[in-house]
Parts: structure tokens; C-alpha cells; sequence
């Protein structure tokens, strides 16, 4: 399958009809700056239908790796050529859950001033949880990037019962603090 | 959580893409964000002296305490309170090893690792002991995702762009995870005249490293590659992208005066989220240092309590009445990084 473009969209169970679970995993490639290697940060959003976060415990990243519902889990230590990994048992997922988002941040503790425009290349990628089979994967999406702190990568969402998969590339000028103020989490 | 799994096949047939040393950003402990294992106890009780704490507070983090002792380091009590001069201003530690710590006998016992519920009321101390080490996880998905407990500690948390004074009676609040892992933790001090103080910070890793950061001494650690404690142009900063890497902190002043005269003022903290914590900085003579703050990560959380501590000392004496013992010294103010 060739590469999915922003904005391209897939219905995953239409395609696999006894998908039970995916992997999503981003690989960047910084070049070997260290600033932005210690301070990319994925988050995962799992977002009610009023768009809002379910809750505070519905936001899973490095320091809260599983989700309140436990069906949204992030590796201590992704595997494969990816930097991060985000396990999603799509059948575990709340009925209350609208879509499920993964954000790309820029951590900004360091005192370094970066931005994801010093990417080299970002792509997202979509797996069988079931078997580790490659689904997706996307087109590089640092390619449009300039001055963003923040990327929304891709969202998994409900549709007619069924779990598809946008990817978005949508960026922020205003990194973990507009993700927060969009998707009501408390900072 | 993954590492030892094994109800994922396909894990097995993709290989790690780094090596665990090289891994970037210290990601958070596969077991949690808990209290360390080789610190398994946090003692909140107000033990020892002689006249306990108020027992109206479950939980009660203000009367001076025990010792902490340097194995038992999640003790957000008072520091050792050495015999007072009669002076009433300086801290000497000469005679004030810490003593083993006191099991809260009287006192409410509340053991987060455990099932059972607290012990009785009364009483003032808080224990996470831990039996085994590590907590338990509370609950497990079927494909093995474990959500580890997550306790309420009972203390104050604050909102965003909030402001909270941290008062003698008040003295503490429990940042949540997500306060406790964005951007940065600032540190700064408002007083007449900035250049009379500086601002410092002694702290502990999740891997027991200790060591300082201190403006035109030592401007950044533990790892100036990839520092999580840095002096800033106001104060000192913690990166809370390492959250995960640090156990532990306090936070102090050092006056420039030749007379050691600290400025009146006040200490600021603030989180990414505009949260604002705030301590008096008393002006009056010191030893050469003066604690502020001290702040532990507690599955994941951030406690941070202003020490309202009456005793100055010498930087060094400083360090070790808070249990920062692990430090070599080039003199009593100046430590050897």
C-alpha cells in the first residue's frame, strides 16, 4: 500500500474485518539533535464526542502510560524501527471514546528553543496488534512542517461502528499548551 | 510493562532500534512512576519530637521531625531540628545524626501499598511502604497493560494559573502527573535587590546520583549533556520531561552579603500550566544557606512543601539535615561537582 497522505483516511475493519487492536508508532529522525530527541513527547488523547478529553486519566504519555480503561497503552521502550509506540485495543476502547488522538510535542522544559521544522523526517505507522503485521504507514510529515511546537499525527475515530484511521499532520504554533486548551486537559 | 510480556508475539519478531542505554529522555519506569525501589518508604509523619502534630489532619507534613535517614529518603517531614542555639538562628549538625526512624506508634498509619485500610485514626503519618519493593499494579487489561495505583495523598493540589501561598499551616501541595511532567518547574525569587541572593537546588536521581546546582558553580546536572536541573538567568529550572529521573529535590537560598544578611522576599515556583506557588523568604542573618522548598515524586506526582524552616546553616549542613549526605564538600559552602 503506498503511502497515506495528510488528510487520507482508512477504514481499518473494512479492510481487516477481525482487527481487535492496533499499534500506532511514530519514527522521527532529528539528525542527531539532542534537544530534539530528549524532548519529542507523544501523547495520546482519547477524546469524548463533545470533543473534549474523557478525562485527565484519559491521556496517556510518559508519565501516565495507560489509559483509565487500561484499552490505551504506551511502550516504556518501542520496538522496531520506531521512536514511540501506542498499543490501542480498539475493542476495549469505551463506548464514550469518539476518537482516539496522537499528538507529536515538543516538550519546552529543556530551556533550548527547537521546533519541529528540524525534523528530518516524521512518519506514522499503523500495526496488527494481533500478529505485529504492518497496516499503514504515512507519507513523511516533517516534509510541510516549519515553526510548530506541536502535531496532531493521526486519529483513530468511530464511524458507522466501525474504527478508521485519519492521518492529519495538523500543527500548533503553541505546543502542549493549545493540545491541552483543545482537548480540555488540565494543566 | 512490555519489556517482559509475553502475550504479544509479534513483539518478539521486532527488534529493539536502540539499545537501553542509549534510550532518549529516561522514559518513565516500566513498573511506574512509583517510589523507587531502592527508596521504598515515604514517611510524611511528624514523628519524634516531642509534641506531635495537631491530629486534626490525616495527613500532616508541618511539625519538625525526625531525621530522614539517607536510606529512607521520602520523608517530606521537617528537617532534623538540631538542638537550637540560643541564638536562634544558626543549625548545627555536629551532634545531630539521624536516628532510626521512629514507627509512628500512636499515630494513623496509612500503608498505600497495602489492601487493608489505614490504621485508626489519631495520629499523623503517612507510610508507602512498600512490602516487595514495588507497588502492585491495581488493575490489569487482558493483554497484560497494568494501571498502577494511584493513591490520593490527601494534599492540596492547585489549578492552572492559580496562585497558592504556602503558609507554617499549609505548607504543601501535590502537583498532578500531568503539572508534574510538562515544560518546566521555574524556580525564581522577587526581592529588592536580586543580586544579594541566588537560588540553588540539591538534588537526588531516581538512580541515587546526588549533586547540586548552584549558579557560577555548577549551572546544570546531573548530566551537562543532557541536563534536568539547570541554573537559569532568575533562578534554577527542573526539564519535567525527566520527571521519570528524579526522586527528589530542595530547593535553597545563598546570600551574596559578605554579612550572610539574606533579603526579605518571597520564592516563587511556577509550573507550564501558570500554577504559582509562593514562600516568604525571611530576611535576616544565616550560616550561609537557607532551605526553601522541597518537593519528591510520588507515583508520578510532584509534593512540594515550603519548609518555613527556622535554622540556617552552612550550605553543607544544609544538605545534610535534609539527607543529601552523598556529596564531597571543598569547604563547607562549596561543594565539590
Amino acid at each position: 500500500m503506498s503511502p497515506m497522505a495528510k488528510g487520507a483516511n482508512i477504514a481499518l475493519q473494512r479492510e481487516l474485518p477481525n482487527l481487535t487492536g492496533v499499534v500506532f508508532g511514530v519514527d522521527w529522525e532529528t539528525g542527531g539533535e539532542r534537544v530534539l530527541d530528549d524532548n519529542l513527547t507523544l501523547l495520546t488523547v482519547l477524546v469524548g464526542a463533545n470533543g473534549q478529553a474523557l478525562s485527565p486519566q484519559h491521556v496517556v504519555y510518559f508519565n501516565q502510560l495507560v489509559s483509565a480503561d487500561l484499552s490505551t497503552a504506551q511502550l516504556e521502550q518501542a520496538l522496531g524501527s520506531d521512536d514511540e509506540q501506542v498499543e490501542v485495543e480498539l475493542s476495549e476502547v469505551p463506548d464514550e471514546v469518539a476518537k482516539v488522538v496522537f499528538v507529536l510535542y515538543l516538550s519546552e522544559g529543556s530551556g533550548s528553543s527547537r521546533h519541529l521544522g528540524q525534523l528530518k523526517s516524521l512518519v506514522v505507522r499503523l500495526l496488527n496488534l494481533d500478529g505485529g503485521a504492518s497496516i499503514i504507514s504515512s507519507v513523511d510529515l516533517a516534509d510541510d512542517l516549519t515553526s510548530e511546537s506541536a502535531l496532531k499525527l493521526a486519529e483513530l475515530y468511530r464511524h458507522a461502528g466501525q474504527w478508521k484511521l485519519r492521518v492529519l499532520g495538523m500543527g500548533y504554533s503553541s505546543g502542549l499548551a493549545g493540545v491541552a486548551k483543545e482537548y480540555g486537559v488540565p494543566l | 510493562m512490555s519489556g517482559t510480556r509475553t502475550d504479544l508475539p509479534y513483539l518478539r519478531s521486532r527488534r529493539l532500534r536502540r539499545p537501553a542505554d542509549a534510550a532518549p529522555a529516561a522514559p518513565a519506569p516500566a513498573a511506574a512512576p512509583a517510589p523507587q525501589t531502592s527508596a521504598s518508604s515515604l514517611d510524611l509523619s511528624a514523628p519524634s519530637a516531642p509534641d506531635p502534630a495537631p491530629s486534626s489532619s490525616s495527613l500532616d507534613l508541618s511539625a519538625p521531625s525526625a531525621p530522614a535517614p539517607s536510606s529512607s529518603p521520602l520523608d517530606l517531614s521537617a528537617p532534623v531540628s538540631p538542638e537550637a542555639p540560643s541564638t536562634g538562628s544558626s543549625l548545627d549538625l555536629g551532634s545531630t545524626d539521624p536516628a532510626a526512624p521512629s514507627t509512628p506508634s500512636g499515630g494513623t498509619s496509612l500503608n498505600l501499598f497495602d489492601d487493608e485500610e489505614p490504621a485508626s485514626s489519631g495520629g499523623t503519618s503517612l507510610s508507602l511502604d512498600a512490602p516487595s519493593g514495588a507497588p502492585a499494579p491495581v488493575r490489569t487489561s487482558p493483554r497484560g497493560h497494568a494501571r498502577l495505583a494511584e493513591h490520593d495523598l490527601g494534599l492540596p493540589s492547585i489549578r492552572a494559573d492559580e496562585r497558592r501561598l504556602m503558609t507554617e499551616h499549609e505548607p504543601v501541595v501535590a502537583l498532578t502527573r500531568m503539572q508534574s511532567a510538562a515544560g518546566a518547574l521555574e524556580a525564581k525569587v522577587a526581592v529588592p535587590n536580586p543580586s544579594e541572593v541566588v537560588l540553588g537546588l540539591v538534588f537526588e536521581t531516581s538512580d541515587g546520583r546526588q549533586s547540586l546546582v548552584l549558579p557560577g558553580l555548577s549551572q546544570q546536572g546531573p548530566d551537562p549533556r543532557r541536563p534536568i536541573f539547570r541554573a537559569t538567568s532568575s533562578g534554577v529550572a527542573v526539564n519535567l520531561r525527566r520527571i521519570p529521573g528524579v526522586h527528589r529535590l530542595l530547593l535553597f537560598a545563598v546570600p551574596t552579603r559578605p554579612s550572610k544578611q539574606l533579603p526579605g522576599g518571597t520564592v516563587t515556583v511556577t509550573t507550564y500550566g501558570g500554577s504559582r506557588l509562593e514562600a516568604p523568604l525571611v530576611a535576616g542573618p544565616t550560616l550561609g544557606a537557607q532551605a526553601l522548598m522541597t518537593a519528591y515524586v510520588v507515583e508520578g506526582r510532584l509534593v512540594i512543601r515550603a519548609e518555613h524552616d527556622p535554622y540556617s546553616g552552612t550550605l553543607q549542613q544544609i544538605c545534610a539535615a535534609y539527607g543529601y549526605r552523598e556529596i564531597s564538600w571543598r569547604d563547607p559552602y562549596t561543594p565539590l561537582v
